[in-house]
């Protein structure tokens, strides 16, 4: 049976002036309809050009090898053409920042139903009300009235709402969200997580969860992957991961959750082997993460 | 503390009916409350969590009790003197003991200064603090006590982690010496995994300096790890106040109970 996703040792690695910088390293993942996979890691662990990739979204100098396959098709190597035809169609992405997902100078409304007019050929009026059974969907209340506002007019979190439509508008079989809601107020992230779980149940669709709060990832997701240096470290069921954690890197992060801890006291900081340093680009030229002993 | 009696002494800043509006013309009040009859009091070496959404007004009673705006009425007692009367001057050497610490080290720190530079630039303004020639030994002992190696010294920010650059920016907050620290969402902008770091270090330093924190956060599991109370902001006011546990056991007002409810959690097992 073809699986909805299966990646196979994918690697995703930058030439820069400074040498090659890998960002995956050989990750294997597959997923089924239904299934919730949140990608944890800290920063500079690769989550995020994972995502991207899925959606052929690594630009040059980025090299991506390997296979990703989705609904039996190959992604990796594409065409933007083909790839056009399977984004929003087939998998569709939030990202962490709403606002830059959205047009200021174009309504809310518009930004809409462009992709009813665009990707499925419907009438203007057509559109127009799908996207307001849309905006229904993901919570915004009189959204015929809202219609014509602008991004600025939208608080932050209704902001992130409007994306999502946007990435579920056209029924994908998967969703792909990288931090939705790092950017957003508890109360707000709440409401975005309890959208996103409730969206996933009625269409049945893979949900694929970018993020670096194992916390949010408990409440979202059925299976977790942790990253690291480009790696998956562990992976597993979710209740598993944090009743069991089997890799010492998984048990350093939650180590250092506050959620876990009584006291201050208690949290441990993530060992210096384990602290990737991103912004210098050393994050992934690090040694494997299994070398690090386990205490 | 009531072994230490500390409710007996004057505390080391005390706020009285704080408010600060917006909008308005010409000195008067505007229509815009951002900061509504706040009072509340500090003693040395203790934490105050002021928890709320974005647009509750934390930010802004920051930035109040500093004089980086100028407040409506109220007053900022530090030791006794009201700093929202001193004359500008005066203001500006009081400063030294109230220092803040922001949540963006990518956006706080000089991109062209090295750590060195950042660290003594307080020192220009207030020369009297350390003598010139024992400035690079403190930087040294600044950058030890934010568990940094003495090499960062030479070091820009962009050599460095997010968690290394917040750990520069409260060395350099201490530069002067201060007795409080205004923290405004000091490890936000930081992944979970290096948040333990700078929260360790900071605690440690509270406890060695005995200095008073104001801890602006809506972190929620954080807070109840660090605070010793807790004050609840929504538009403008502080809906709920006390002791930490209390806050988090027994809350009583309904906002309390929603940013509580919408906490993510870790199971309370292992």
């Amino acid at each position: 049976m073809t699986r909805l996703l299966e990646i196979s040792d994918l690697r995703i690695f930058f030439e820069s002036g400074f040498g090659k910088v890998d960002a995956v390293r050989g990750v294997s993942l597959s997923m089924d309809m239904g299934d919730a996979i949140a990608v944890v890691g800290a920063s500079g662990s690769g989550k995020t050009v994972l995502g991207r990739s899925m959606l052929g979204l690594v630009d040059a100098p980025g090299v991506v090898q390997g296979s990703i396959r989705f609904d039996g098709t190959e992604i990796v190597g594409r065409s933007e053409k083909d790839l056009r035809g399977i984004r929003g169609l087939g998998i569709g992405m939030v990202f962490q920042d709403a606002l830059d997902g959205l047009n200021p100078v174009y309504s809310i409304g518009s930004q809409l139903s462009e992709i009813f007019t665009v990707r499925l050929g419907l009438s203007r009026s057509q559109a127009k009300s799908q996207a307001i059974s849309l905006m229904e969907q993901v919570g915004i209340r009189r959204a015929d009235e809202r219609y014509n506002d602008y991004p600025h007019q939208f608080s932050g979190g209704m902001r992130q709402r409007i994306c999502i439509a946007m990435a579920i508008g056209l029924k994908p079989k998967i969703l792909i969200a990288d931090e939705p809601t790092t950017a957003l107020d508890v109360t707000v992230q709440a409401g975005i997580l309890r959208l996103i779980k409730s969206l996933q149940s009625e269409t049945g669709m893979g949900l694929i969860f970018v993020t670096h709060d194992l916390a949010v990832a408990r409440m979202i997701s059925t299976r977790i992957v942790v990253m690291y240096a480009g790696q998956i470290v562990e992976q597993g069921l979710t209740e598993e991961i944090f009743l069991r954690p089997k890799h010492p890197y998984t048990r350093a992060l939650l180590a250092a959750h506050p959620a876990r801890a009584r006291s201050w006291r208690d949290l441990e900081p993530i060992p210096d082997a384990f602290v990737t340093d991103s912004s210098s680009g050393e994050g992934t030229s690090h040694s494997s993460p299994q070398m690090v002993v386990t205490s | 503390m009531n072994d230490h009696k500390a409710e007996f002494k004057s505390p080391l800043l005390e706020v009285q009916g704080l408010r600060k509006t917006f909008g308005g013309r010409g000195g008067k009040p505007g229509p815009i409350v951002a900061v509504d009859d706040i009072s509340f009091s500090l003693n040395p070496g203790e934490c105050l969590a002021v928890v709320g959404e974005s647009g509750s007004g934390k930010s802004t009673l920051a930035r109040t009790l500093l004089r980086l705006l100028d407040a409506d009425s109220g007053s900022v007692l530090y030791e006794g003197r009201d700093l929202l009367s001193l004359p500008r001057a005066e203001m500006q050497r009081q400063r030294r003991y109230l220092q803040m610490v922001f949540q963006d080290p990518y956006a706080s720190l000089h991109p062209r200064r090295t750590v060195a530079q950042l660290i003594s630039e307080p020192w220009e303004i207030h020369p009297g603090v350390v003598e010139k020639s024992g400035r690079p030994a403190r930087i040294d002992a600044l950058l030890a006590e934010v568990n940094l190696p003495k090499h960062f010294s030479s070091y820009y920010p962009n050599q460095m982690s997010g968690g290394q650059r917040q750990r520069v920016a409260i060395a350099r907050a201490l530069a002067l010496e201060p007795k409080i620290l205004i923290l405004d969402e000091p490890v936000s902008a930081l992944d979970v995994s290096v948040q333990a770091q700078v929260i360790k270090v900071l605690m440690t330093l509270q406890e060695r300096r005995d200095l008073a924190y104001i801890f602006i956060s809506h972190d929620l599991p954080l807070v109840r790890l660090v605070a010793h109370k807790v004050a609840v902001m929504n538009r403008g006011r502080f809906v709920e106040a006390g002791p930490t546990d209390t806050v988090f056991d027994n809350p009583s007002d309904e906002y309390t109970r929603t940013l509580l409810a919408s906490s993510p959690a870790i199971a309370e097992d292992a």
